[in-house]
C-alpha cells in the first residue's frame, strides 16, 4: 500500500466515524425535537 | 434478479409509512411560512437531519460512486473541500446568519430588499432554471441505480422513474416543508444505518490490499493524487471549493433549512455540524465505487459499476433496507428541491408581477401547481438528455449557473456599501452565461475554433463564471454609482416575518 493510499484510507476512516457518530446523536435528539414541534400550541390549532 | 420477497416487503412497508407520515403532517401547516419554512420551528438536531438528507439522494451515491470507480482515491478531495466550505460557513455565519436575521424565505427576496424588484425577478428566474436543470438528471440516475441494484436491468428505467415521481410529488405538494422535515429525519436515520452495514460488508468482501493494488496498477498516480488526475487539477479544486462555499450559503434547498431554523444561532450550528458530515457523505459512496473498480476491473459502465457491486454483495434484507433508505433519501432530496424551486418561481417571479401579491392560499396553490410541472419536466428531461462529462461535473456546472452570480450579488449586498442594482444584474447574468454556454457548446465542441476550446472544459467554465460574476459586480457598481445609488438596508424595516 502506497503512502498516498494509506493517507486517504486514514482520512476515510476518520470521516466515516464522524458521519456515523453524528447520525447516532441526531437520531436520539431528533425524536425529542419532533415531539416538541408536535406539541407546539401555535401549530396545534387544526380548526 | 437480486431482490428477494423479504427485500420487497421491507421496501414497501417502509415507503408506505413514509408517505403516510408525510401526508399526515399536513395538519401542522397553518400558513405560507408553515408551508415553505416549517413555521421557523426547526431545532438543531432536526435541522442537521433534514439538511444532510436533502443533500444525500440516490443520485449523490451514483455520482460519487461513479467518481470513485473512474478516479480512485483522488476524488476523496471533494469530500474534504465540502467539509472546509460548509464548516467555515457554519462557524462564521457567512451570509446565512444575516439572511436568517432578515427573516427571508428565499434568496431572491434579499435582492429586492437590497437592490430592486427587477434584480429579484432576474435572480429568481436564473435560480429556478439552474436549479431545475441541476435536478434534471436525478430521476435518470436514480433509475439506473435501482434497476442495477435490484437486478431489473435498464428496461425498467422508465417505469421506476415514473413510480418514484408519483410517490414523492404526493406528499411534497400536500405537506410542504413540515412533511419534508419529518420524513427527512426518518430517512436520515434509516439510511445512515444502511450505509454503515453496507460499508462493513464491502470491506469484508473486498479487502483493502486488493483495493490498493487495483488502484495502483489500474489508475497509477492519478488514482491517488487529485492534482495529477486528468479530470481534476488545480482549476477543478479551486472551482469546487468556491462553489461549495457559494452552495453552502446560497443553494436554496440547503439554505432554506437555515432559514427554517429557530434562530440565527441554530442556523449556524446546523451548518457547522452538517459540514462535519459532508466529508463522510462523499467518501463513503466513493469508497464503494473504488471497491467496485477493484472487484470488476475497468470494463464496466462507470455509473452502473457501484450499484452492481452492491447488488452482488449485499445479503437478503440489507439490500431491501438499503434500497428503501436510498429511495427515501431520493424522495427527501426531490421534495426539498421541488419545494425550493417552486417557491422561488412563485414568490420571486410570479407574485412580484401581481400588485400587492397573491393571498397565502393562492400562493400555496400556485407553488403546488409548479411543483407538479417540475415533476413532469424531470421525467421528460431525464429520459432524453445525455450527460456531458461525469454526472458530478454536470451537477456542479448547472449549480454554478446560479451560485456564481448569487455569491457576488449577496456577498456584496451584505458586506459592500457600494454594491448597486446594475452591479447585481451584471453579476447574475455574467455568472450564468458561461455555464449555460458550456452546456450548449459542449455538444458542438468539434465546430469551435481552437481559441474557444476552453469554454468546453467544464473546470475552466465553472471557475471562469465566478470571476466574471465578481468583475461584473465590481465594475458595474463602480461605473454607475451616480445614476444608480446603492440602497442601504434599514435594519428595523428589513424583517420579512
Amino acid at each position: 500500500m502506497t503512502d498516498g493510499i494509506l493517507v486517504w484510507m486514514i482520512l476515510f476512516g476518520i470521516f466515516a466515524i464522524i458521519f456515523f457518530s453524528i447520525a447516532a446523536i441526531v437520531a436520539v435528539k431528533g425524536v425529542s425535537d419532533i415531539k416538541e414541534i408536535m406539541n407546539d400550541p401555535e401549530l396545534n390549532n387544526h380548526d | 434478479m437480486n431482490f428477494s420477497p423479504v427485500d420487497w416487503i421491507i421496501m414497501i412497508v417502509y415507503l408506505s409509512i413514509t408517505v403516510y407520515i408525510g401526508i399526515w403532517v399536513k395538519r401542522y401547516v397553518q400558513n405560507l411560512s408553515g408551508y415553505i419554512v416549517a413555521g421557523r420551528k426547526i431545532k438543531a438536531s432536526l435541522g442537521i437531519a433534514t439538511f444532510t438528507a436533502t443533500e444525500l439522494g440516490t443520485v449523490t451515491f451514483v455520482y460519487f460512486g461513479e467518481l470513485g470507480y473512474v478516479t480512485g482515491f483522488s476524488c476523496f478531495i471533494i469530500g474534504i473541500l465540502a467539509l472546509i466550505a460548509y464548516t467555515t460557513v457554519g462557524k462564521t455565519g457567512f451570509i446565512i446568519e444575516k439572511l436568517r436575521e432578515y427573516g427571508m424565505m428565499t434568496i431572491p427576496q434579499f435582492y429586492e430588499l437590497r437592490y430592486n424588484k427587477n434584480v429579484r425577478i432576474v435572480g429568481g428566474l436564473i435560480l429556478f432554471v439552474g436549479g431545475v436543470l441541476n435536478m434534471g438528471i436525478f430521476l435518470k440516475f436514480d433509475g439506473i441505480f435501482l434497476s442495477e441494484v435490484m437486478g431489473f436491468g435498464p428496461q425498467a428505467l422508465g417505469f421506476i422513474m415514473t413510480l418514484m415521481l408519483i410517490v414523492v410529488m404526493s406528499y411534497t405538494i400536500l405537506g410542504g416543508m413540515f412533511s419534508v422535515v419529518i420524513t427527512d429525519f426518518m430517512q436520515y436515520v434509516v439510511l445512515s444505518f444502511a450505509m454503515l452495514a453496507t460499508t462493513i460488508i464491502v470491506l469484508m468482501e473486498v479487502d483493502l490490499t486488493t483495493i490498493s493494488n487495483a488502484v495502483t496498477s489500474g489508475l497509477g498516480d492519478g488514482g491517488v493524487n487529485p492534482i495529477v488526475n486528468d479530470r481534476f487539477g488545480w482549476s477543478f479544486i479551486i472551482w469546487i471549493l468556491v462553489t461549495n462555499v457559494a452552495a453552502a450559503a446560497l443553494w436554496q434547498p440547503g439554505t432554506s433549512k437555515a432559514l427554517a431554523s429557530e434562530s440565527p444561532e441554530v442556523a449556524k450550528k446546523v451548518f457547522w455540524m452538517t459540514g462535519l458530515t459532508f466529508a463522510g457523505r462523499a467518501m463513503i459512496p466513493m469508497f464503494w465505487g473504488v471497491a467496485a473498480f477493484a472487484y470488476f476491473g475497468s470494463g464496466q459502465d462507470s455509473a452502473s459499476a457501484m450499484p452492481m457491486l452492491l447488488g452482488e454483495l449485499l445479503p437478503v434484507g440489507l439490500l431491501g433496507l438499503l434500497v428503501a433508505g436510498l429511495l427515501a433519501a431520493s424522495m427527501s432530496t426531490y421534495s426539498s428541491y421541488v419545494l425550493a424551486w417552486s417557491s422561488v418561481l412563485t414568490l420571486d417571479v410570479i407574485s412580484v408581477f401581481k400588485k400587492g401579491g397573491y393571498s397565502e392560499k393562492t400562493t400555496i396553490r400556485i407553488t403546488q401547481i409548479i411543483s407538479g410541472l417540475i415533476g413532469f419536466f424531470l421525467l421528460i428531461f431525464g429520459l432524453w438528455y445525455q450527460i456531458p462529462e461525469t454526472a458530478f461535473q454536470y451537477i456542479f456546472i448547472t449549480g454554478t449557473m446560479y451560485t456564481a452570480g448569487a455569491l457576488g450579488t449577496v456577498t456584496a449586498g451584505l458586506y459592500w456599501r457600494k454594491a448597486n442594482n446594475i452591479g447585481a444584474m451584471c453579476a447574475l447574468i455574467l455568472g450564468a452565461v458561461v455555464p449555460a454556454g458550456f452546456l450548449i457548446l459542449e455538444n458542438y465542441s468539434e465546430l469551435l475554433p481552437g481559441w474557444m476550446s476552453f469554454v468546453t472544459d467544464v473546470n475552466v467554465a465553472g471557475f471562469l463564471s465566478f470571476i466574471l460574476a465578481a468583475l461584473g459586480m465590481i465594475v458595474g457598481s463602480l461605473l454607475t454609482q451616480k445614476s444608480n445609488p446603492a440602497v442601504i438596508i434599514n435594519q428595523e424595516e428589513a424583517r420579512y416575518d
